[in-house]
C-alpha cells in the first residue's frame, strides 16, 4: 500500500530539527540506569499477572534478538537502537512494500518474524486465516495510552490480536502555487483536470476505483457492477493523460514540482511538503479513506513475549513521538500528542493533513471481502487497456 | 560423435545428466506442475488457493466469441506484449548487424576484445538499477529532454508511454543480439565473400545472398533470445510504463499481489508459457541450426 523508500532517504536532512528534539526527549526519559528509571506513563505492576519491570519487561524472559517485519522506511532507526541499548534486545528488521507481500510471507509459515505492522484489512485477513496470536495485554500496560477512537475497529473489534501503530488518510495532494483556489473536490483530478499530464493516481486498485466511486456519488466500498462500469469509464478517460499509477515515485515528484496533483497518502504529502512548502493536501468533499497500521504477532512467532515488550516500548510517549515525527502519520497514542514538535505540527496543520471531526465524517475504512473481487476485475480492465 | 556417445555405458550418461536434470526438476518441473495445479483451484482472499476444483480461470481466458475476444483484457495485453517484443527484436537485429560487422573488422585482437567487453559491461550493474537510470534519463526534466528542449524548444513526454517501454526493451536486450550475431559474423569464411564478388555479384547481392545466409544461425539465435526476454519483461514496463502500460508479466504479478487471484495468475502463466514454447517449436522446426549459447 505504501512504499516511500525511493524518497525517504533524500528527506532525512529536512527533518533534522524534529528528530533532534525527539532524541533529546528520549535521552531525558532514559537517563541513568534503565531498570531503575521510572519512565513516564508506565506502571510497574499489573496485579496478579507477571510484573512488568520498567520499559524492558522481565529480563529473564526477554530473548536476545527479535525479528521485526515492517514497512520500508516506516520507523526511525533510533527506536530500534534505543530498545537495543535499554533492553539488550538486538532487532533485525526486514521490510516490505505492500500488505500482500507481508501476508504472503506470514501465510507461507516459518517466517521467523515475531512482529509485523499490517494495515487494517490485512489484519482482518490474517485473523481469518488463524495466523495471528492473541496479544497478552498484561505485558503491554501502555495500552492505556491508546486513543479509544482508534481501538475496536472493524477488523479486530476487541483488539484481541492488534494494537494501532500509526494511521493516516488518502486524499488529494496538490501544488498550491498552481491553483488559484485550493481544490476541494475529486473533480480537479477526474473532470476538467488542467494539469492532467502532471497528475498521478496511486497504484492501488481500491484507492483508485474507490476515489472514482465516491466522486460519482457511490460508496468507496461499492460492489455494484453498474457503478463499477461507470467508474471504469471515468478512469479510462483520466488514464489517457495522467503520468501513471504510482505509489512511491510521486512523492519525490510532488516535491520537485514535476507532479502538481496526485491522489496521495496523507503522510506522504507531509514528506513532500518537507522539501517543498507549496505541497498541500485535502480530503475532498466527496470523501477519502482512513487507514491504520497495527502491531500484530504471528501465531508461529518465535519470541512473542519480547515482541509484546517491544510493542509496549513503542507505545511509550517519548518513543511514540520519535516514530510519529518520522512517519508524519497520526499517532493513536494520546500521551504522544503533547510531545510532538512545532515542526511536525507546522507540516501537518498548515499542509491540510490534520483531520478534525468534520473531516473525519468524510473518511471511510476500506473493507475487503470476497465480494470485493470486482475491484480486481475493474482494475484489470483499467490497466490492460491499450 | 553420434556413434561415440551411443557406445558409452548408460550409467555414465546418467551420471553426467543427473545433477543438471535434478536441478531442473527441482526448480522448474515441480514448480511448473504446482502452477498447473493451482490454475484449477479457487482463489482465496489474502492470497493462496482454496482446494476447490474450478475452471473459472480458463473460462476467463477463453472468450465466448470473436467480439468478446477482441475486448478481452488478457488478449489485449498478450497481443501488445508480442507486438512490442517483435518490434524490439527487429530493432535489435538492425542495430546489432552493423555493430557486429564493425567489431569483426577491427584488425587488432585487443580492439575486438575491448569492444566486446564494452558491450558486456552493463551486465555488471543490476538491471533494476539500469532501468531506474533510464527512468531519470527519460523524465520530462531529464538529460534527454534537456537536449531536446535546447534543440527544438519543446519537451517530449517519454515516461508512461509505449515509446519509453519499447526503448527500454531494446536497451535491455541489445547485447543478447550483438553477441550471437558477432559470433556468427566472426565465423563467416571471407573466401565465400570473395568468391561472390569474383562471380560478378555486386556488394548488395553479396550481402543478401552470401553474407546473410552464412550468419543465419547467429541471427536466429539472437532473435529467439531477444524475443523471449522482451515478451516476458516485468521491470521495464513496471518502471517506465508508470503502471499504466502493462505487459503480460505485470498482469500475472498483479494476480499474485493485490488482486488475490493466484489461480488466474497461474493460468495466465501456463497459457503464456505454452504459447511461447509453441512459438519456439515453430521457429526451431523451420531453422534446424538454431544454436543456443
Amino acid at each position: 500500500m505504501r512504499a516511500v523508500s525511493a524518497t525517504r532517504s533524500s528527506h532525512g536532512s529536512g527533518r533534522g530539527p524534529a528528530v533532534l528534539l525527539a532524541a533529546t526527549m528520549l535521552l531525558a526519559a532514559c537517563g541513568g540506569d534503565a531498570t531503575t528509571a521510572a519512565p513516564t506513563g508506565t506502571t510497574t505492576t499489573t496485579g496478579g499477572t507477571e510484573p512488568v519491570v520498567g520499559r524492558c519487561g522481565d529480563p529473564e524472559r526477554l530473548s536476545d534478538s527479535l525479528n521485526f517485519y515492517n514497512w520500508a522506511e516506516y520507523i526511525d532507526e533510533a527506536v530500534l537502537k534505543a530498545f537495543e541499548e535499554e533492553c539488550g534486545v538486538a532487532i533485525t528488521m526486514d521490510t516490505y512494500t505492500s500488505n500482500e507481500e507481508a501476508v504472503a510471507k506470514i501465510q507461507a509459515g516459518d517466517s521467523g518474524y515475531s512482529l509485523l505492522i499490517p494495515t487494517d484489512y490485512a489484519v482482518q485477513i490474517l485473523i481469518s486465516e488463524d495466523l495471528l496470536r492473541p496479544l497478552d495485554m498484561a505485558n503491554i500496560p501502555n495500552v492505556a495510552n491508546v486513543d479509544p477512537n482508534q481501538m475496536g475497529l472493524y477488523y479486530d473489534p476487541d483488539n484481541t490480536y492488534s494494537l494501532p501503530y500509526q494511521y493516516s488518510t488518502t486524499g488529494l495532494a496538490y501544488n498550491a502555487s498552481e491553483f488559484e483556489t485550493p481544490p476541494d473536490s475529486w473533480a480537479v483530478l477526474f473532470d476538467q483536470n488542467e494539469h492532467c499530464d502532471r497528475s498521478s493516481l496511486l497504484e492501488d486498485q481500491r484507492e483508485v476505483i474507490g476515489a472514482a466511486l465516491v466522486y460519482l456519488g457511490y460508496d468507496w466500498n461499492e460492489t455494484d457492477p453498474a457503478a463499477h462500469e461507470e467508474a471504469l469509464d471515468l478512469l479510462l478517460n483520466v488514464r489517457e493523460c495522467v503520468t501513471g499509477f504510482d505509489s512511491s515515485n510521486y512523492i519525490g515528484n510532488l516535491a520537485s514540482g514535476d507532479i502538481l496533483l496526485a491522489e496521495s497518502w496523507g503522510f506522504a504529502a507531509g514528506i513532500a511538503r518537507l522539501d517543498n512548502p507549496d505541497v498541500a493536501y485535502v480530503i475532498p468533499k466527496e470523501g477519502g479513506t482512513i487507514w491504520q497500521d497495527n502491531f500484530v504477532i504471528p501465531a508461529d512467532a518465535p519470541d512473542p513475549y519480547t515482541a509484546e515488550v517491544f510493542i509496549n516500548f513503542m507505545l511509550e510517549p517519548d518513543i511514540g513521538a520519535l516514530i510519529t515525527e518520522y512517519t508524519l502519520g497520526f499517532t493513536p497514542n494520546l500521551e504522544v500528542e503533547p510531545l510532538l514538535s512545532e515542526d511536525y505540527h507546522t507540516i501537518i496543520d498548515e499542509g491540510g493533513i490534520a483531520i478534525d471531526d468534520e473531516v473525519r465524517e468524510r473518511l471511510t475504512f476500506q473493507v475487503r471481502g470476497e465480494e470485493h473481487a470486482i475491484f480486481a476485475e475493474t482494475w484489470e480492465s483499467l490497466v490492460a487497456a491499450g | 560423435m553420434g556413434r561415440a556417445s551411443a557406445d558409452r555405458p548408460p550409467r555414465r550418461a546418467a551420471l553426467l545428466m543427473g545433477p543438471g536434470t535434478a536441478l531442473i526438476t527441482l526448480t522448474y518441473v515441480i514448480p511448473g506442475l504446482l502452477i498447473l495445479l493451482y490454475s484449477f483451484l479457487s482463489p482465496k482472499l489474502g492470497g493462496g488457493v482454496r482446494w476447490d476444483f474450478s475452471l473459472d480461470t480458463y473460462r476467463a481466458l477463453v472468450a465466448p466469441d470473436v467480439r468478446a475476444a477482441l475486448y478481452n483484457d488478457y488478449v489485449t495485453v498478450l497481443v501488445r506484449s508480442v507486438v512490442w517484443a517483435g518490434i524490439a527484436t527487429g530493432v535489435c537485429l538492425a542495430l546489432a548487424l552493423p555493430v557486429a560487422v564493425f567489431i569483426h573488422a577491427r584488425r587488432s585482437t585487443t580492439a575486438r576484445y575491448a569492444l566486446l567487453v564494452a558491450i558486456m559491461i552493463p551486465f555488471w550493474t543490476s538491471m533494476l538499477v539500469r532501468t531506474y537510470a533510464l527512468r531519470s534519463l527519460l523524465s520530462t526534466t531529464g538529460v534527454l529532454n534537456g537536449v531536446i528542449e535546447r534543440l527544438f524548444g519543446d519537451t517530449i513526454i517519454f515516461l508512461s508511454t509505449p515509446k519509453a517501454v519499447i526503448l527500454g526493451l531494446i536497451y535491455t536486450a541489445l547485447p543478447f543480439m550483438i553477441l550471437p550475431v558477432y559470433a556468427a559474423v566472426a565465423r563467416v569464411d571471407p573466401h565465400l565473400l570473395e568468391a561472390g564478388r569474383d562471380l560478378g555479384a555486386n556488394p548488395a547481392q553479396t550481402f543478401r545472398r552470401v553474407f546473410l545466409p552464412s550468419i543465419r544461425a547467429g541471427t536466429v539465435t539472437g532473435c529467439v533470445l531477444v524475443f523471449v526476454l522482451s515478451v516476458s519483461q516485468f521491470i521495464v514496463p513496471a518502471l517506465l510504463g508508470g503502471g499504466k502500460i502493462n505487459m503480460i508479466a505485470n498482469l500475472i504479478e498483479l494476480q499474485f499481489g493485490e488482486s488475490f487471484n493466484w489461480p488466474l495468475g497461474a493460468g495466465l502463466a501456463i497459457f503464456f508459457s505454452a504459447l511461447t514454447l509453441l512459438g519456439l517449436r515453430v521457429v526451431g522446426r523451420r531453422t534446424q541450426e538454431v544454436e543456443l549459447p
